[in-house]
C-alpha cells in the first residue's frame, strides 16, 4: 500500500479489530485480524495494545484455555467512546478525499 | 533460532527496562507463540522478526511515555466533544502529511510517525498533566533508583557470604598478624622494665658500693660496684634495644598491620 498508517489510525484499526469480538479477542488473534487489513509489521502491535491498555480504552482479563491461561483484550466504555470518535473522523475524512478524487462538489 | 531462544534474547534485551512491564511483554509473546501453535513456530518467528526490533519498540513506546498516538492524549470523557475533535483534526492531519511514496513502506511507516510526534508536541502542552501520570506508571526514573540500590544490597549480602566462607584464611592471617604485634609489644614491656630495673639496681648497688668504700669495707664495696656498674650497662644496653624497637620495628609492625587491613578494605570495597 502506498499510503501509510499513522498512529491514531494504527489505534483506531486496533481498536475496530477488538470491538469485534464481544467476548474479547487475544495477541495472536489481534495481530492476524489487524493484518487482514493492513500491512504491519508485529513488533508495532504489541506497544499499542499496551498503550491502549493503560488509557483504559481496553481492559484485559485472563481466561483458561487449552491447559494455560490466555490473555484476552475487551473494549472499554471509554475504548467504545474513542472507536466512535475514530470512525466519526475517518468518514469525514475519507467522504472529503474521496469527493476531491472523484471531482465532486461537497455539499 | 527457535520459539526458546528467541524469547530468552528478548527477555534479556529488555533486562533495563521495569519489571513490570518485561513481565508483561514476556506473557504476551509467550502466549503469542502458544496460541501459534507449534506447527506456525517458524512462520511467526519470520513475522515477528528480531528480538532486537521487538525490544526496540516496546523501548521507543516506553520512552515517548506511552504517548505514541496523535489521539489518544486525551481520553474521551476529559475533554467536551467540540473540543476533541478539533485536537482529532489536528492528529490526522500531522499523521496525514508529508507522505513520501519512495521510501519503502516500513521507512514511510516510521517517517510519518515521527513528523507526527513533532507536530503534536503543541497539543502536548495540554496533555502534560496525563502524560506526566502515565510517565510515572511506568516507573520512571524511581524504579530504576530502586533498581540500584537493591543491587547495592545484593552485593553486599553477597561479600558477606564471601567474609564467612574465606575466614579460616583470613582468620588464621589475622591471628598470625596479631601475635607477631603481641609479641613486640611484650617484648617492649620486657625491655622497658629491664631497662629500668637495672638502671635503679645499678644505681642502687653503685650508691651502696660507695658507702662500703667508706666504711673501709673494700671486698664487698668492690663486689658492690662491679655488680652496679654491670646492671647500669645492663639496663643501658636495654634501653637502646628499646629505643631500636620503639623508633625502628614498631613503627615498622604498625605499618605493615595497617596496610594489610587497608588492602583487606579495598578488596572489600572493590568486591562491593
Amino acid at each position: 500500500m502506498v499510503f501509510n498508517t499513522g498512529a491514531a489510525l494504527l489505534d483506531a484499526i486496533v481498536l475496530a479489530v477488538v470491538s469485534k469480538d464481544e467476548e474479547g479477542t487475544y495477541g495472536y488473534k489481534i495481530t492476524q485480524d489487524v493484518r487482514r487489513t493492513i500491512e504491519v509489521s508485529e513488533s508495532t502491535l504489541y506497544p499499542v495494545l499496551r498503550r491502549l491498555q493503560k488509557d483504559d480504552c481496553l481492559q484485559v482479563y485472563d481466561r483458561e484455555c487449552g491447559g494455560r491461561n490466555r490473555r484476552y483484550y475487551k473494549l472499554t466504555s471509554a475504548g467504545e467512546a474513542q472507536l466512535r470518535l475514530y470512525s466519526d473522523e475517518w468518514k469525514s475524512y475519507s467522504r472529503k478525499i474521496s469527493a476531491l478524487f472523484s471531482g465532486e462538489e461537497l455539499a | 533460532m527457535n520459539r526458546d531462544l528467541f524469547l530468552f534474547k528478548l527477555e534479556q534485551l529488555l533486562y533495563d527496562i521495569p519489571k513490570e512491564e518485561r513481565d508483561e511483554a514476556m506473557d504476551y509473546y509467550r502466549g503469542y507463540f502458544d496460541d501459534a501453535g507449534a506447527e506456525n513456530e517458524a512462520v511467526v518467528l519470520e513475522e515477528l522478526e528480531s528480538p532486537q526490533a521487538i525490544a526496540d519498540s516496546i523501548k521507543e513506546a516506553l520512552r515517548s511515555t506511552g504517548d505514541m498516538s496523535g489521539g489518544l492524549k486525551n481520553p474521551p470523557q476529559v475533554r467536551d466533544g467540540r473540543e476533541q475533535s478539533a485536537g482529532q483534526r489536528r492528529g490526522y492531519k500531522s499523521i496525514f502529511s508529508g507522505s513520501d511514496f519512495q521510501k519503502s513502506e516500513q521507512k514511510q511507516y516510521q517517517g510519518t510517525d515521527t513528523a507526527g510526534e513533532d507536530e503534536r508536541t503543541g497539543e502536548q502542552k495540554e496533555a502534560q498533566g496525563a502524560a506526566y501520570r502515565r510517565y510515572d506508571q511506568y516507573g520512571g526514573a524511581a524504579s530504576g533508583r530502586r533498581a540500584f540500590s537493591s543491587d547495592r544490597s545484593a552485593k553486599w549480602i553477597l561479600f558477606v557470604i564471601l567474609a564467612v566462607f574465606t575466614s579460616p584464611i583470613w582468620g588464621t592471617a589475622l591471628s598470625g598478624v596479631l601475635g607477631v604485634a603481641g609479641v613486640v609489644i611484650a617484648a617492649v614491656v620486657v625491655l622497658a622494665v629491664c631497662s629500668v630495673g637495672c638502671a635503679v639496681g645499678g644505681i642502687v648497688c653503685t650508691i651502696a658500693a660507695i658507702v662500703r668504700l667508706c666504711t673501709l669495707a673494700v671486698v664487698s664495696g668492690l663486689l658492690l660496684l662491679g655488680t652496679g656498674m654491670f646492671l647500669i650497662a645492663g639496663g643501658g644496653i636495654s634501653m637502646v634495644l628499646l629505643l631500636l624497637l620503639c623508633g625502628k620495628l614498631l613503627p615498622w609492625t604498625f605499618r605493615m598491620i595497617s596496610a594489610l587491613f587497608g588492602r583487606i578494605l579495598q578488596w572489600g570495597r572493590s568486591a562491593v
